[in-house]
């Protein structure tokens, strides 16, 4: 177990490795160099810039370049932001709890109504239910996550008023609101993002649970639990559902990638001040270092999330421990 | 009372779906009163002497003084149209020389006094090339500023003109020595002191999140006053659009700027809202770079024959795109000069539109459409340009979009790429670009024409030159009498329309929206926030957010 | 025979995707042939594929396969709304009554509500959105299809030399491909598109298909291993049969079925992507009309003229749909047990 987990560990950090060496790459092949991003860095003092030529060796050999760059990057010096005026791994770290923030609710609103569409459906299979619900799923599959945003925003914030249409707080009450008025004032920002970019990764998550749930009503021992006599809810909540559950662990690990993309189009539609607007921003801005930061960063998040999650299985998962052991 | 109003907004936070519920009681004695301003560009820097950005200027005006001020007039000329700030008086010794006495009660926040030693330190940080203020270049004209004692500091011009205390007080917003001067210069637009400053003036910085928002608080024992407002707060949203849909919900107080007419016409319909119009203080221009950006030290292979830009500006349809943008209060600018502007002239019309013109034009330089794929040819290749633009400004987008088709009609194709401000700017100034749409904000007096389309102007980013036009606008500054200074200033005009170094695009009557609850707005046309410690919350129609942090 | 055809697929795809700067100038002039020209770039490939797999004599079971597909009320539902849509966009020029870029008249023409006139109404700038969603769907369509197009043929390639190789360089190839999938799509092509100034048609097709390969190289290969267990791989290797061969006899047409289902489903995927970055200002670039940026262009004007946004928004869901259900149909036709 420990030695396998270790081997996970080991793959993971390679990956990390790989992802920062491709960014290294596309910055070689990038046109210009990193350190003179155009006139961009015009106000910003020559000796900075100097400084971080230096420091990255961009006056040495290829392969010392490349060795400086991974070990800049190990010390959190991402490279420096030339419109900011600041080093880009301050600008990228201010907005990671909000990116977060943003992409946890998503993930409870994904799981949550995801693996309750998942097991509706796979308790009656080929039912009227299962059918309508298979259409509605692949329906908000086809959705673009950013246009339904913008719908939402029409109804609820511009025809009900019932929420804010975007930032992540009321930017003049905020600070001088008690502790759980902060709270509150926050969800309240957060309900229509989170149910944007959740609801629409839940029809993979209803999907995928569907599957788990076919699979699993099929097996001996929800044929015993049957025969004991349990009823047919009792049979399904505490047997199946626990079951099929197991691999919705794995699910966390996938769907980590797609809602840190969708979070860039959430995050631009809502105002919210994440790494995936931090991000397109900087485009218009020709900050790349903040671009590739966010996306390293990003990465070792995915990377981080499947490690945690395959670990989690390995942890729930009794025949994966055998395995393991053996 | 306090615990009263706080227990009401925790209370309608904690249930969203019955938010209009209470009002709060009104019991604000001092300070009080909060004000959102809304903006959709970004703001780059709060600290004046290091900022380019309109929202740099009203944030950081709020906190930082200058000598003095000008007055609601804008009357460059002279000094009597100015008002005191942190000198309490001033005297001219000779025709060269201004001596300023400062304000003894002026402090910095910190409690240190405002000194002349301040004043010495901070015009030698604005013309330091090293720190490259923006307004190094109008500093020009002042041969030193020296101290002659604690309180008193000394100005000394290398000769005499009509705008000679404007240029002493107006660009300066003055920098505590005390906590810079030891700073390295290169280092000082970086330096912490930028991101969280101590300054001098009404406001004192409260907090500053990068593309979020920017907040300043009273300062109670401001020395000319209590200000009106408790709190300012300044926050960035995405677009326009949303920008006026939170002030129609009441999420914010103030929007200096409404684009379409359509949406002046919604905030004058909302009960919260009023509209404040005034003569904008900026025009909108597409400047043609005469250099190729490409090649350096070449001309631009279209830009730098006079007949195609000409040409190109006949080709647009200026009125249609004002018309479509800014409706009635749009209007084609003569040249480059603001509504506001006092040299503005109604007699000058501005280059007609005509695009059989324009095709003649065209076609005399051999650009005619040879393969019929309806894009104009010649031997260099197919008549075709980029235009830049700045990605905050929907109003230069959407004209953008109507002279892209219009361009079109005539065989021009225009390709358009959108930059963040910050970027747009240092692009410009770096002259790479073929073409550039952008807006200058005119200060009161049109001697900043020297530095925007002078031969030797630092903002002249397409490069034009023309001695006759730099010659016109010398004489028009150092002119002593405003009629002669006026014929001056029309004969520049008439110069550069001819060169049509741009296309003069758009000015227009400005409308901004501000909450009703407000009184005493009073808004200067070319700084809107330039008297806004002045404004105040009427007694009695205070809303929640006016009693945060009520003393 | 069947070698030759499925070189000629290859060679063709490879061709389409290299020479798309011709393809997409050729579509830049609006003759409804390019589209044709762009969506066969997808579509030849695929279909020699499916003919590699289906067509020869001995496997040839129409009763068998084709029944089963036709029977597939998704897959048929599917095909349905991709052909409606592909033969609109290829005759979008015929089919609209206005240029896309036309603005008919700013000062009386603009933000029209949904009419006979103009069904989806107008925009902003008075310019038809029924003509801008239709010429929209022949930039978003063929974007898909080329970048897809390069994406399937890349990951194939990679799937199959990693399968086959095994060892070392299979390894390394799946790391790159694990790192590949690591950094979230979206970030990825923010990546690209910030380091090169800007991104021309061509060049968005090329970033769209040089990161979507991953997902399709790392089935390839699952697929490939499986297939060197069976017996009869087991035993053609055996007798010395060459790798090379092997892969033309049995590996490649018993893969090309889940490939084909990925080309499909990667398509919704790429036309939601597509549409991101146009909303977003990085796409396709204005005044060239793609669904994201008619969206880009509504979301100002979303409280006056609401409508401006929606017609683009149901065209790709309308789109996604149809791939999904097209890939989804031809997956469970091809495995009938997996229902």
């Amino acid at each position: 177990m420990i030695a396998s987990v270790a081997r996970r560990i080991a793959q993971a950090a390679a990956i990390v490795f790989l992802v920062a060496t491709a960014t290294f790459v596309l910055l070689q092949l990038a046109p210009g160099d990193p350190f003179s991003p155009q006139e961009e860095s015009s106000r910003v003092p020559p000796s900075v810039i100097e400084q971080h030529r230096r420091n990255f060796g961009l006056d040495q050999p290829i392969h010392v370049q490349y060795w400086r760059y991974l070990s800049n990057l190990v010390r959190g010096d991402f490279g420096y932001s030339f419109s900011l005026n600041r080093p880009a791994l301050d600008v990228i770290r201010e907005v990671i709890p909000n990116t977060l923030i943003l992409a946890l609710a998503a993930l409870v609103v994904d799981f949550s109504i995801g693996i309750a569409i998942g097991t509706v459906q796979g308790a009656r299979p080929h039912s009227r239910v299962d059918d309508t619900l298979t259409v509605v799923t692949v329906i908000l599959f086809s959705i673009p996550v950013f246009w339904f945003g913008l719908m939402l925003i029409m109804v609820f914030a511009g025809q009900l008023h019932w929420l804010p249409a975007g930032g992540a707080v009321s930017p003049a009450a905020y600070s001088a609101l008690p502790f759980f008025g902060k709270i509150a004032d926050r969800l309240t920002h957060l309900i229509l993002p989170a149910i944007t970019l959740g609801l629409i990764s839940a029809a993979g998550t209803a999907r995928y649970h569907r599957g788990a749930m076919l699979d699993t009503i099929t097996q001996d021992f929800i044929r015993t639990a049957r025969a004991k006599g349990l009823s047919e809810r009792a049979v399904m909540l505490r047997h199946a559902l626990r079951h099929a559950i197991l691999p919705a662990v794995t699910l966390f690990g996938l769907s980590l990638p797609v809602l840190l993309s969708g979070a860039v189009l959430v995050e631009a539609v809502f105002g919210w001040n994440g790494m995936g607007r931090l991000s397109v921003d900087s485009i218009f801005r020709r900050d790349y270092h903040v671009v590739t930061g966010a996306a390293i960063l990003a990465a070792v998040m995915v990377v981080a999330g499947n490690l945690l999650a395959d670990i989690l299985y390995r942890v729930v998962d009794p025949r994966t421990r055998v395995e393991g052991a053996s | 009372m306090r615990t009263n109003s706080k227990a009401c907004i925790t209370l309608t936070l904690a249930l969203p779906f019955v938010l209009p519920a209470c009002a709060p009681e009104q019991d604000c004695t001092d300070v009080c009163g909060t004000m959102i301003t809304l903006t959709t560009a970004g703001v780059d820097a709060i600290v004046p002497a290091f900022t380019g950005s309109s929202n740099g200027y009203a944030i950081g005006d709020q906190m930082f003084l200058k000598l003095a001020e000008i007055g609601p007039d804008l009357e460059p000329i002279g000094d009597a149209g100015f008002i005191p700030e942190l000198a309490e008086r001033w005297s001219f010794e000779d025709p060269r020389t201004i001596v300023f006495y400062l304000d003894p009660r002026a402090a910095w926040h910190d409690a240190v006094p405002v000194t002349a030693e301040d004043v010495v330190f901070t015009f030698d940080v604005y013309r330091d090339t090293l720190v490259n203020a923006v307004p190094r270049d109008n500093l020009e004209p002042i041969a030193s500023v020296t101290a002659r004692d604690d309180h008193t500091v000394v100005f000394t011009f290398e000769e005499e003109y009509t705008a000679q205390f404007y240029d002493a007080t107006h660009h300066m917003r003055i920098l505590p020595a005390h906590l810079l001067d030891t700073v390295p210069r290169a280092e000082l637009r970086s330096h912490p002191f930028t991101r969280a400053p101590i300054g001098n003036g009404p406001y004192r910085f409260a907090s500053w999140t990068t593309g979020e928002s920017v907040e300043l608080v009273a300062d109670p024992e401001f020395f000319l006053g209590t200000p009106g407002i408790g709190r300012l707060i300044w926050q960035i949203v995405g677009d326009l659009q949303a920008a006026v849909e939170r002030m129609l919900a009441g999420d914010a107080d103030f929007l200096d700027f409404l684009g379409t007419p359509e949406n002046a016409e919604r905030v004058r319909a909302a009960p919260n809202l009023e509209v404040a119009t005034f003569p904008a203080s900026f025009y909108y221009y597409i400047a043609f770079n005469f250099d190729d950006p490409d090649r350096p030290g070449q001309p631009h292979p279209l830009f730098s024959d006079p007949v195609v830009r000409r040409a190109i500006t006949m080709a647009v349809d200026r009125e249609a795109i004002n018309a479509a943008v800014f409706g009635e209060y749009g209007e084609v600018p003569p040249g480059p000069i603001s509504r506001g502007l006092w040299i503005w002239d109604d007699e000058r019309s501005p280059l007609p539109y005509d695009t059989t013109e324009a095709k003649r034009l065209l076609a005399s330089r051999g650009w005619e459409d040879r393969d019929g794929d309806g894009v104009l040819d010649s031997d260099a290749g197919a008549m075709q340009f980029e235009l830049t633009s700045r990605s905050s400004s929907s109003s230069s987008r959407a004209a953008a979009v109507i002279l892209q088709e219009q361009l079109r009609r005539v065989g021009i194709e225009v390709t358009f790429t959108d930059l963040e401000f910050l970027t747009w700017q240092t692009r410009g100034q770096a002259g790479r670009f073929d073409a550039t749409f952008g807006a200058w904000i005119q200060d009161p007096d049109p001697s900043g024409l020297l530095q925007t389309w002078a031969s030797s102007g630092g903002s002249n980013w397409g490069g034009y030159r023309n001695p006759r036009f730099d010659e016109l606008i010398a004489q028009a500054i150092a002119a002593r009498e405003r009629e002669v200074a006026r014929d001056l200033w029309d004969r520049a005009m008439e110069t550069i329309q001819n060169d049509a170094p741009a296309i003069w695009m758009m000015t227009l009557q400005q409308a901004a929206a501000v909450s009703s609850r407000f009184e005493n707005v009073a808004i200067r046309p070319d700084q809107w926030s330039a008297y806004l410690w002045t404004w105040r919350v009427r007694r009695g129609e205070m809303i929640e957010r006016d009693m945060i942090g009520a003393r | 025979m069947k070698s030759w055809l499925l070189w000629a697929a290859v060679v063709g795809a490879v061709i389409a995707t290299m020479r798309f700067a011709r393809v997409v100038e050729l579509l830049r002039t609006g003759s409804p042939a390019a589209t044709l020209v762009a969506l066969a770039a997808l579509g030849l490939p695929v279909a020699a594929l499916a003919c590699w797999r289906w067509c020869p004599p001995a496997s040839f079971r129409p009763e068998g396969f084709l029944g089963r597909v036709v029977r597939n009320r998704r897959f048929t539902v599917g095909l349905t709304v991709v052909a409606s849509l592909s033969a609109a966009a290829i005759l979008a020029p015929v089919l609209t009554p206005y240029a896309p870029h036309v603005q008919l008249d700013l000062a009386t023409l603009a933000r029209l509500p949904p009419s006979f006139a103009h069904p989806f109404g107008t925009d902003g700038f008075s310019r038809d959105i029924l003509s801008r969603v239709l010429h929209g769907a022949r930039y978003s369509l063929s974007v898909a299809a080329l970048s897809i197009g390069l994406a399937i043929t890349l990951g194939t390639m990679v799937g199959l030399v990693a399968g086959m190789s095994g060892g070392v360089i299979d390894g390394a190839l799946m790391r790159c491909v694990d790192a590949g999938l690591a950094i979230p799509r979206l970030f990825f092509l923010l990546v690209i598109i910030s380091l090169w100034d800007t991104v021309s048609l061509p060049t968005l097709i090329l970033v769209l298909g040089l990161t979507g390969w991953f997902g399709t190289s790392r089935l390839v290969r699952a697929e490939v291993l499986s297939l060197r267990q069976r017996e009869y791989i087991v035993a053609a290797r055996a007798v010395g049969v060459g790798r090379w061969r092997l892969v033309q006899r049995h590996i490649l047409p018993n893969i090309a079925s889940p490939i084909i289902v990925t080309a499909a489903l990667g398509m919704g995927n790429i036309v939601l992507i597509e549409a991101g970055l146009s909303y977003l200002g990085i796409g396709v670039r204005v005044p060239t009309p793609s669904w994201g940026n008619i969206i880009r262009d509504g979301h100002e004007l979303m409280a006056t003229a609401p409508w401006i946004s929606i017609a683009p928004g149901i065209a790709i869901v309308f789109t996604v749909l149809g791939f999904s259900l097209l890939g989804d149909g031809l997956h469970s036709a091809i495995n009938p047990r997996r229902r």
